[in-house]
């Protein structure tokens, strides 16, 4: 089989792209592994988020479905503050503006329908191997399909959409993939009814505000409103705090979660829990030459920083979207002979993403002069990065991001063609190796849980 | 520098219904909202201007921390108001 351009993985970084390469006459194959809907994790929206689905004219699809429209961030810890969500006008003025949670396992089906209705089409099946041209670039990919048989599918451009797979970085085909910053934490969440909201109708207590708790550096929780009974309930602490409790994924978070912050706690004290209690250990990483000839890698196939401020499918549309101007040039035969035909794209994702980095760095490292900013000195500029402009299009960095550079002692090099964007990752655990195997025991979740919590510390120690 | 008596009023007041401080060393117990104004205050009626890099809480922990960082920043930073 051929194809343009195929995009390994249908959730929201796969549908957008696929939507805006149709809104170009680019006709794409997303293959998907599992069958929609299904569980998925990252339930909140920037609000250039929500900007992009109304570019996509989903405007009224979201609000037929009545995801809850979220106002701001509201933020209670030892410094509490909240930000609103805002947008830019033509004059970049901030204007008020509203965003959306949603519940993953229905959003993504409603994006992966609505590409395929506006013409993507749909394998189901799982990418096992890139195929690799002569001169080292990606030619397409070996699908197994949900019948069994497998099929080389040939494309010009393979997007990566396959999330924290990482499919191509696995494959090797990318540059080396590091552990992150914070690749030592642990996220443990699950979907509750009956914690108690805010009953505003907008601004900082508006109801479905997103509200994030923490206790101190690298403990803290989330409480995303999903539905009108729903909250997502999330909990984030160092792996090994974890490991030393002994306990499973569910008595650790019911135990607790409490003791994150008496506002929580106050909020969460008569829960049903309807969806079990989800584990993802270690995920912080970032891919380098993520792109290159004939492939791009979206999203969290190539780089994840931390959970907090929501940022994942924000970042993952955007890619998408920022990437088809660059796919449409290439399929039209520009930068063929280059050796990464992507670099400019690549670097301006890499910058924006750590505009990204910078801001979560310093909130955990200076959470007082972090707090400061949000209330008078950098309102603004917050409110945007809040609001996930941190692309150079978006006038970024901004002044409070250079702020942030000197107050983590931080310079950023994009001079030179491999040395751009440094990885910050494991700057708090120098011992360990940068790198992230592709088959080390991080790999299996589950089963690497188990047996960090029976009794085996040493993979917790040295992964 | 000498802590401004209006700034040390200023401090007294934001830890009420607490007692003035009388020791150095005793913690301010002022909230991080009630420090972030505390930093506007130094800012707006003392003249005293605080750098982005010196917004760090341990800076005004207490009276005797608050004293040694005006102290570092006696000449250049400070202006009269």
């Amino acid at each position: 089989m051929k194809t343009r351009v195929l995009i390994i993985g249908g959730g929201p970084g796969g549908s957008a792209a696929a939507m805006f390469l149709t809104k170009e006459g680019i006709k794409p194959l997303i293959v998907e592994q599992v069958e929609f809907p299904r569980f998925h994790i990252g339930e909140s929206m920037t609000g250039e988020a929500g900007a992009l689905l109304r570019r996509l004219g989903l405007d009224d699809a979201m609000t037929q479905r009545q995801y809850p429209v979220k106002h701001g961030v509201r933020v209670f810890g030892s410094s509490s503050w909240f930000i609103p969500v805002a947008r830019r006008d033509e004059n970049w003025q901030i204007q008020t503006a509203s965003t959306w949670q949603v519940r993953r396992s229905d959003f993504d089906q409603m994006m992966l329908a609505e590409a395929q209705q506006r013409g993507a089409t749909v394998v189901r099946g799982t990418a096992l191997k890139a195929l690799r041209s002569e001169d080292g670039g990606v030619r397409g990919a070996l699908i197994r399909k949900s019948d069994g048989t497998t099929e080389e599918i040939e494309s010009e451009v393979l997007l990566d959409c396959s999330g924290m797979g990482t499919f191509l970085a696995n494959q090797r085909v990318t540059g080396p993939k590091y552990v992150g910053s914070y690749d030592k934490q642990i996220a443990l969440f699950a979907h509750v009814k009956g914690a108690l909201r805010d009953e505003g109708l907008a601004g900082e207590t508006a109801r479905n505000n997103t509200l994030i708790f923490y206790k101190k550096k690298y403990h803290w929780a989330w409480f995303i409103p999903i539905d009108n009974e729903v909250v997502s309930l999330g909990l984030v602490v160092p792996t090994a705090e974890y490991v030393a409790h002994k306990q499973s994924p569910d008595e650790f978070f019911r135990s607790y979660m409490p003791t994150i912050n008496p506002e929580l706690s106050r909020r969460t004290k008569q829960l049903e829990y309807v969806e079990k209690v989800h584990v993802i250990p270690n995920y912080s990483f970032q891919v380098r030459r993520f792109c290159g000839k004939g492939f791009i890698c979206i999203g969290d196939a190539h780089r994840f920083i931390d959970p907090i401020f929501s940022f994942g499918l924000s970042a993952t549309m955007r890619e998408a979207e920022f990437a088809v101007p660059y796919i449409v040039d290439y399929l039209k035969g520009k930068g063929r002979d280059q050796e990464n035909p992507f670099d400019a794209y690549q670097r301006f994702i890499e910058k924006g993403t750590d505009n990204l980095e910078d801001m979560v760095d310093l909130f955990w490292e200076q959470p007082f002069a972090f707090a400061t900013f949000v209330h008078h000195r950098y309102r603004d500029q917050l409110i945007d990065a809040f609001a996930g402009r941190i692309y150079e299009t978006e006038r970024q960095p901004s002044k409070a991001i250079m702020v942030f550079r000197k107050l983590l002692k931080r310079e950023r090099d994009y001079e030179h063609p491999d040395d751009y964007s440094i990885p910050i990752g494991s700057r708090y655990h120098p011992e360990r190796a940068a790198l992230w195997e592709p088959n080390s025991p991080v790999e299996g979740t589950e089963e690497w849980l188990r047996e960090a919590v029976s009794g085996a510390p040493e993979l917790v120690a040295s992964k | 520098m000498e802590i401004p008596q209006k700034l040390r009023d200023y401090i007294n007041e934001s830890r009420a219904p607490l007692p003035p401080i009388s020791d150095p060393e005793e913690p301010l117990q002022i909230d991080s909202l009630g420090l972030i104004r505390l930093v506007s205050f130094m800012e707006s009626d003392c003249g005293i201007r605080v750098e982005d890099e010196e917004l760090v809480a341990e800076n005004f922990a207490t009276l005797r921390s608050l004293e040694e960082f005006l102290a570092k920043k006696s000449q250049a930073a400070v202006t009269p108001s």
